[in-house]
């Protein structure tokens, strides 16, 4: 009798300990289906208790590149060849605004190419002097759209206007609103103009943002947040944020991205990721909670089994395996729960 | 009758102010016939070279002669009189014509009577002497003009006997387009085949170059005749000719012309020249032998330099205001589109360029042009015009725009 018992506790006492640790395991399991590259032990907890979350602007509500979002020819017969003498041209050049530009056309024959700093880039494309910059720089009015505002002048022409803005992920404003209703309050910071800010935050549904922040600004803002109680995780892939994300309670950065050792890693800074992230973690912790409620449940039914006089030994091995069962079960299930709650 | 004059001749009978004012000459006649050669030589349009030494001796013999003759002495016509035939002679044999000698004894004549006529008024001779010293003057001219008739006849017949003299006559008959009948006749008595078409070679020499005739094949003639040296040969020598031209001088330029008939020689030698001509302005590409035959729209179109320019001036004015970069671009394209008339993609093969930019280019030529481009002469001439400019162009020379920025400032 008494080593039934004994058997009886000792199966209590480890699904106890591993009921603990099955929520995790079956979080990172199911995380890394969803782009959850890595979370350390200890994150999955400060992950579960974040209410505030400060997101860059670049890869978390937009896809991390940018895109031409007008092509105005001052004669609408040139829209062609705006297209393709900038971005023949910007083929040339480096950056995300370049990068945009260039996605217009094809490679070209580009000759004498060079930056202007400040003002924009020049060369010669199939022979034809092209400069695209500042439109002030190539004798064009300056324009007050939303994005950055590109004039192109061609063989000493002004040709037209190209705005390049922001690439939104088509659900930003969804996952925004999921993470909302989860409690967690997103914080955009963005290193562009405030105009520009203010129309990125408002397309995706974000409040309270904060444009051309300094990385020592953002540090300076997750701690006003933690000073106000709130627990911040930063997601950031940008190297000059390794600051703040040293500062804030939870660092989220990319796979192979420069972060903290003991930052959560995701494929993409996509929001509804870490929606996700969010949603897993507090499966975590409410599947430890439940698994280690569950645990000693077919312990205790084995014990009184054996005070009856009911029990026997392969009986008592049983009661303990369950004791088991019962904790990964539950663990399992409240994490698969939190991760289908927060998808809707 | 030459018999007769070549006997020393009583004195005139001169008026005495007349015969003084000779005597008073007699120490100037050395500078006096310097001068008359050199005139001559600078005069005549023909190469005196080698020929200086021999009109000197005979002007300042001639004048000698006639002052002593002037002043009553004993001078026999025998050396005047053989330094004048020789002079017939000597330009018989040469090549050329007896006008060249008429002329020049003619320019020789006037200016020594300036002389006189000037030291008639300096010295008040009267007119009855004057007139007196011109009548002497006349009939010695005569008999020395019959002198030169004798040696240019000797000379003639020896150089109808001397085929290298006659060949050279040959050429320069055919290059100042004479008759076919004098062609043959010429070409006859060089002892040269005169073939139905020839082929016609300009040969650009470095420094004063020349290139013997000996160097070539017996059927090749050449002489040097500025700018160039002409060889003339028949058309199925013309490969081996060229190959020994090159043999002989390898850093010459030959610009080989299409065969054409011996009465179109004059033409073939000035396309050949036009050809090296383009070869330096850069519009024909700088190969050692020049096949004008492949340039012949080039050698045509730029007959007229003038003509060009005025027309490029008039029919691309819309392009003035354009960057010499952006004319470029766009009259390279033009012509390609007028030579083809292909689509973009094609146009913008041949041009190594992207077809959105041949699009772009034909809507600027476009607005430029407007409904220019659909009248068929514009179109016509517009093509011929750049198809002979554009090589220009691109070589660099802008001077038919810069000319015309000038004259309307």
């Amino acid at each position: 009798m008494v080593l039934q018992l004994i058997i009886l506790v000792a199966g209590a006492v480890v699904a106890y300990v591993l009921g603990a640790g099955f929520p995790r395991l079956v979080a990172s399991r199911v995380g890394r289906r969803h782009g959850i590259t890595s979370v350390p032990r200890p994150a999955w907890a400060v992950a579960a208790r974040v209410d505030t979350v400060v997101l860059d602007r670049w890869g978390t509500v937009t896809t991390g590149r940018q895109k031409v979002t007008s092509v105005e020819p001052l004669d609408p017969d040139h829209l062609r060849n705006l297209r393709w003498f900038a971005g023949a041209l910007e083929h040339e050049a480096e950056g995300r605004l370049a990068r945009a530009v260039a996605r217009l056309s094809p490679r070209g024959k580009v000759a004498d190419f060079a930056v202007v700093p400040g003002s924009g880039v020049k060369g010669a494309v199939d022979r034809h002097p092209v400069r695209v910059g500042r439109p002030s720089w190539v004798g064009m009015t300056e324009r007050t759209d939303h994005g950055t505002v590109l004039g192109v002048e061609l063989d000493g022409r002004p040709l037209g206007y190209l705005v390049v803005g922001d690439e939104l992920r088509e659900d930003a404003s969804t996952s925004v609103a999921a993470l909302v209703a989860a409690g967690v309050t997103p914080v955009l910071v963005s290193d562009d103009t405030a105009r520009n800010t203010e129309h990125l935050a408002g397309a995706c549904g974000i409040e309270r943002w904060h444009p051309e922040i300094a990385p020592e600004k953002r540090e300076r803002l997750v701690a006003e947040l933690q000073e106000q109680g709130r627990t911040v995780a930063f997601a950031s892939s940008r190297e000059v944020d390794a600051g703040v994300v040293t500062a804030a309670d939870l660092a989220v950065g990319v796979a192979g991205g420069a972060a903290r050792d003991d930052a959560v890693r995701l494929e993409t800074l996509d929001v509804s990721r870490l929606g996700a992230l969010f949603a897993l973690a507090r499966g975590v912790v409410a599947g430890t909670r439940w698994g280690r409620l569950a645990a000693p449940v077919p312990a205790v039914v084995g014990a009184l089994l054996v005070a009856l006089g009911l029990g026997s030994l392969p009986l008592a091995g049983a009661f303990a395996l369950l004791c088991l069962i019962s904790a990964s079960v539950a663990g399992a299930v409240a994490v698969l729960r939190a991760r289908n709650l927060s998808r809707t | 009758m030459e018999h007769d004059v070549t006997q020393t001749q009583q004195s005139p009978g001169l008026p005495g102010s007349a015969v003084w004012m000779l005597k008073s000459l007699e120490g100037e006649v050395r500078p006096v016939a310097l001068s008359v050669a050199r005139h001559l030589r600078d005069g005549l349009p023909a190469e005196t070279e080698g020929f200086e030494e021999l009109i000197f001796t005979a002007v300042h013999g001639a004048m000698s002669h006639f002052i002593d003759l002037g002043l009553g002495r004993a001078a026999p016509y025998t050396a005047i009189d053989d330094h004048f035939r020789k002079v017939g002679f000597k330009v018989a044999a040469m090549g050329q014509d007896r006008a060249l000698v008429d002329l020049g004894i003619n320019m020789a004549t006037s200016e020594l009577w300036d002389v006189l006529r000037r030291r008639a008024v300096e010295n008040e001779l009267s007119a009855a002497a004057l007139n007196a010293l011109n009548e002497m003057m006349s009939s010695y001219v005569e008999h020395l003009a019959k002198q030169v008739t004798t040696g240019f006849g000797a000379g003639t017949e020896a150089r109808d006997q001397d085929n290298d003299v006659a060949r050279a006559r040959l050429i320069e008959r055919m290059l100042s387009g004479a008759s076919l009948d004098e062609i043959e006749m010429q070409a006859s008595l060089g002892d040269w085949t005169l073939p139905e078409k020839v082929t016609v070679m300009a040969v650009e020499l470095r420094d004063g170059d020349r290139i013997a005739a000996d160097a070539l094949s017996p059927t090749a003639l050449t002489r040097r005749r500025d700018p160039t040296q002409v060889v003339i040969c028949p058309p199925d020598d013309a490969e081996a000719v060229t190959k020994e031209l090159r043999a002989a001088a390898p850093k010459a330029r030959v610009s080989v012309c299409w065969p054409v008939p011996p009465e179109d020689v004059p033409a073939a030698w000035r396309w050949a020249n036009r050809a090296l001509a383009l070869v330096n302005a850069r519009v024909i590409p700088a190969k050692p032998v020049i096949d004008c035959l492949a340039y012949r729209t080039e050698i045509w179109l730029h007959a007229e330099p003038v003509m060009r320019r005025q027309l490029a001036q008039e029919l691309l004015e819309p392009l003035l205001a354009e960057s010499a970069n952006s004319r470029e671009i766009l009259t390279e394209t033009l012509l390609v589109w007028l030579e083809t008339r292909e689509s973009a993609p094609a146009i913008a093969a041949v041009l190594g360029v992207h077809p959105q930019t041949i699009r772009y280019r034909w809507k600027r030529i476009n607005e430029l042009f407007g409904e220019s481009l659909r009248d068929p002469e514009f179109v016509t001439q517009l093509l011929l015009l750049l198809k002979a400019s554009v090589p220009l162009w691109v070589a660099g020379d802008q001077s038919d725009f810069d000319r015309y920025q000038q004259q309307t400032g």
